[in-house]
């Protein structure tokens, strides 16, 4: 079920949000986090109800190893540190054995294939929707579990914690300190402050992407399915303006999410600062996907970082390059996000080269903003691009002059002034943190960005167009 | 109550963005292609330009001064005209413009003629022969070829004028018989015509329009759906009328819908003998293309016989294209522009220019 659709919208949200307080409001606290569990589930098997055993295997096999690691007096064998690191690793292996199995698997065979010739057959296995969200959640719980620093022992919890709709199938990636004490009864309580701020910030998140993102894709998959046939200039509006569809569409995403979140009173974690303002990538990883970065850093990067005994700045660089790889390839098993990882970890490791005044040089703050958008656009265009050919095909088209001519593709005037009014909202300090952060929220703008978007979602109702999926579902 | 002023401020305010957006954005569904008309009851606005949508096309269609459907060439008064009749399949709105019928004949006949679509939606035989007396320049004609889609015309040959929330108005003719009718004329541009026409140069009119089309076809169909469980469930199923796809259940069709038809086809043919132009028929019956019925056809072709009026009936050469080739959009039951080229073809072969 995506958010930007009227049976969300106006059935299962309705309904999930007044079942759940009217729980509530009767004190029926385990029964009404029991609710979320199996409306979440629902949520989740509308999209495909026979993958609804794959989250249920996944849930239950992390909270029994979890459970293992963490009761300290049941069981005897917590202090015999050998069986707690064979149950960890049994832990780690379940999860990335899923996750290889149902992402990675026809990427290994299709280059085993490539490379020895063979003609073993690929499985086509459907992409789980969410299980690269759900799986990195499990994995910090049983890493955090094996660390001693999970206390949680109720499964009901554990299950909304990994379940919970508004985050279930893109994020943001939360973690369970932040979201397990948020379930206890006293949290429970219906503030129609927060109520009314998480309307306001899924207004947001719904016009960001239905009016904006949505309006900017048709431009995007235009020019990218006529990509040999493209100017410089197009070139230029193909790679911008799918950067901007993509922040629009992930930020939008983020935003309902925790709007929805608001709506049960849970906070989620935000995920977008003005990514596009940063004047560094490493600022730019502080500002996009932050709960991807906050993960792979604690989960990841540390760990590389802290095997062995010393650490250095080179190791550090190390770290910083191998976890962005493994960033990259999170993202599908593609070449495309292997070279984007690849780009992304290169272009960290000369920042924090550069911080450490190794080149005396310095950069105006707009030159060296210029250059980050630049490099942001350009390795969106690898990620955005069907294979590699196309995506280098586009670049060198960025690069190398290709005049305009009634043979290429060009984009529509139209398209130019939406960039220019988008990079207003796109570069602007304030965004939705700011909301978040002040808690205000507008009443009139929520029904006028509300309304906009009703009616743009009939309108891919009666064109037979139910409404576009939002982009990081497929990773 | 401040608050409930500004609420209803809110949602205006949230209708006029929309519609700008709709305008300025790729999901433009353009503007009604009609306007009200003191002749013919509805026809195409002058010099206009808009877009026609649906899932399996989006197309930019242009008229010309007149209202006829632009050509893709430049006009030539020194070279005589053919004129094409016919409804919402040769008007072609979803049709690329190079490639709709007429613009396809023109270059069949290597540019020769000037040939000119005054294809209208929604129009039958009875409307068509009122845009021809009341539209046509007879100056330059040579030649009337009218696109007949025989159970479609007899449909619209009725008199009991135009239905639903939209309807446009309609001139209607009332035939004692082929020689002698009555024009019922539309009804006068009146406040309501007035309101239309103005709504309906904003894309929001479009879209509304849309919308209640298809909430009627969604509701009406899910009551059918459930009631035709619930009763079958009960065993009342025989009290559930059900429409079987692949049934014939349009061919009733009783003297009064042929009567007015047929007398259009005569009229038409006469004007034309007045002003020395050839007129020839070309039309498809659903009834032989789907079913292989013949009873309409047959009704039609003895008529057309009779009164020496030459015709091309498709039936052989769609079916025939039909096995290799979608006549139709996916989506919309209109020919594509595959073929509008097929039938341009047929037309060029078949009559003498």
């Amino acid at each position: 079920m995506l958010f930007n659709s009227f049976e969300f919208i106006l059935v299962f949200l309705p309904i999930v949000l007044s079942v759940y307080w009217v729980l509530v409001h009767f004190k029926l606290f385990f029964i009404s986090r029991i609710w979320i569990v199996l409306s979440s589930l629902f949520f989740y098997g509308y999209w495909r109800i026979d993958y609804v055993y794959l989250i249920l295997i996944s849930v239950i096999t992390n909270y029994l190893i979890s459970h293992l690691l963490i009761n300290k007096k049941e069981y005897s064998y917590f202090n015999n540190r050998k069986l707690r690191k064979i149950f960890f690793l049994l832990g780690i292996f379940f999860n990335l054995s899923l996750l290889g199995y149902y992402k990675y698997f026809d990427f290994f065979i299709e280059n085993l294939n490539y490379l020895s010739g063979m003609q073993l057959t690929l499985h086509n296995i459907v992409l789980p929707l969410a299980i690269s969200f759900f799986t990195l959640q499990q994995i910090a719980f049983i890493v955090d579990s094996y660390e001693g620093i999970v206390k949680e022992k109720s499964f009901v919890n554990y299950a909304m914690f990994v379940t919970f709709f508004p985050q279930l199938i893109a994020g943001p990636i939360v973690h369970h300190k932040d979201m397990m004490p948020q379930f206890t009864s006293k949290s429970l309580e219906f503030i129609p402050k927060s109520f009314m701020l998480g309307v306001f910030i899924f207004s947001i998140g719904l016009f960001k992407k239905v009016i904006i993102a949505d309006t900017l894709s048709v431009w995007a998959d235009a020019s990218f399915e006529n990509a040999d046939l493209l100017s410089t200039v197009s070139a230029w509006a193909a790679s911008v303006t799918y950067s901007f569809q993509l922040y629009f569409d992930f930020s939008g995403y983020t935003d309902m999410a925790i709007g929805l979140g608001l709506l049960f009173n849970i906070r989620l974690p935000h995920n977008f600062n003005s990514p596009f303002i940063s004047t560094n990538i490493i600022e730019f990883w502080s500002r996009w996907h932050i709960t991807l970065t906050n993960f792979i850093t604690t989960y990841i990067y540390t760990p590389i970082l802290m095997a062995g005994n010393k650490v250095t700045f080179v190791k550090a660089m190390v770290a910083i390059f191998i976890t962005m790889q493994i960033a990259g390839i999170w993202h599908g098993a593609e070449w495309k996000y292997v070279v984007f990882g690849f780009l992304h970890g290169g272009a960290l490791v000369i920042c924090h080269v550069w911080k450490r005044n190794i080149y005396k040089f310095k950069f105006y703050k707009s030159l060296a903003w210029f250059f980050t958008f630049i490099f942001i656009i350009v390795t969106f265009t690898i990620f955005r691009g069907e294979d590699l050919d196309q995506s280098f095909s586009i670049i060198k088209k960025m690069f190398f002059y290709v005049p305009s001519s009634p043979d290429t593709h060009e984009v529509d005037l139209i398209n130019w002034i939406y960039l220019f009014f988008f990079s207003f909202i796109i570069f602007h300090k304030n965004n939705t943190l700011s909301f978040l952060k002040e808690e205000k929220f507008n009443l009139y703008l929520t029904i006028f960005l509300f309304l906009i978007c009703l009616f743009h979602l009939n309108y891919f109702q009666i064109s037979n167009n139910f409404g576009m999926s939002f982009i990081y579902f497929n990773f | 109550m401040k608050k409930i002023i500004m609420i209803i401020i809110l949602g205006v305010f949230s209708v006029i963005f929309y519609n700008i957006f709709l305008t300025f954005s790729p999901f433009s569904l353009g503007t009604s292609p009609v306007t009200y008309d003191p002749d013919i009851g509805m026809w195409h606005k002058k010099d206009h330009s808009g877009y026609i949508v649906k899932s399996c096309y989006r197309n930019k269609f242009s008229f010309d001064k007149q209202g006829r459907i632009k050509n893709a060439y430049e006009y030539n008064n020194k070279k005589n005209d053919v004129v094409l009749l016919g409804d919402s399949q040769l008007e072609a709105l979803m049709v690329e413009n190079s490639k709709i019928l007429h613009n396809v004949l023109y270059k069949e006949l290597n540019g020769n003629l000037n040939v000119l679509n005054y294809g209208l939606s929604g129009s039958g035989a009875t409307q068509q022969l009122e845009i021809l007396k009341n539209k046509v320049e007879f100056r330059n004609v040579t030649k009337v070829i009218h696109l007949i889609f025989l159970e479609n015309d007899l449909a619209d040959s009725a008199t009991n004028g135009p239905t639903g929330t939209f309807a446009r108005p309609k001139v209607q003719l009332n035939f004692t018989d082929y020689e002698n009718y009555d024009v019922i004329k539309p009804k006068n541009y009146d406040v309501y015509e007035n309101l239309r026409d103005f709504i309906s140069s904003f894309e929001i009119y479009v879209y509304l329009k849309k919308s209640v089309y298809f909430y009627k076809r969604f509701f009406s169909s899910s009551i059918n759906k459930i009631k035709s469980q619930l009763y079958s469930n009960l065993g009342w199923s025989s009290k559930v009328k059900v429409n079987v796809v692949g049934k014939n259940n349009s061919n009733d069709f009783g003297p009064h819908f042929w009567t007015n038809f047929l007398g259009s086809i005569y009229q038409i043919n006469k004007i034309s003998k007045a002003f020395s132009i050839d007129y020839n028929i070309v039309f498809v019956s659903d009834q032989e293309l789907l079913y292989g019925d013949l009873s309409n056809s047959r009704i039609f072709s003895e008529f057309l016989d009779e009164n020496n009026i030459e015709y091309l009936n498709l039936f052989k050469s769609l079916k025939n294209l039909g096995t290799d080739h979608y006549l139709d959009f996916t989506c919309d039951s209109h020919w594509n522009g595959h073929t509008h080229n097929h039938v341009a073809k047929a037309i060029f072969e078949k009559f003498n220019f």
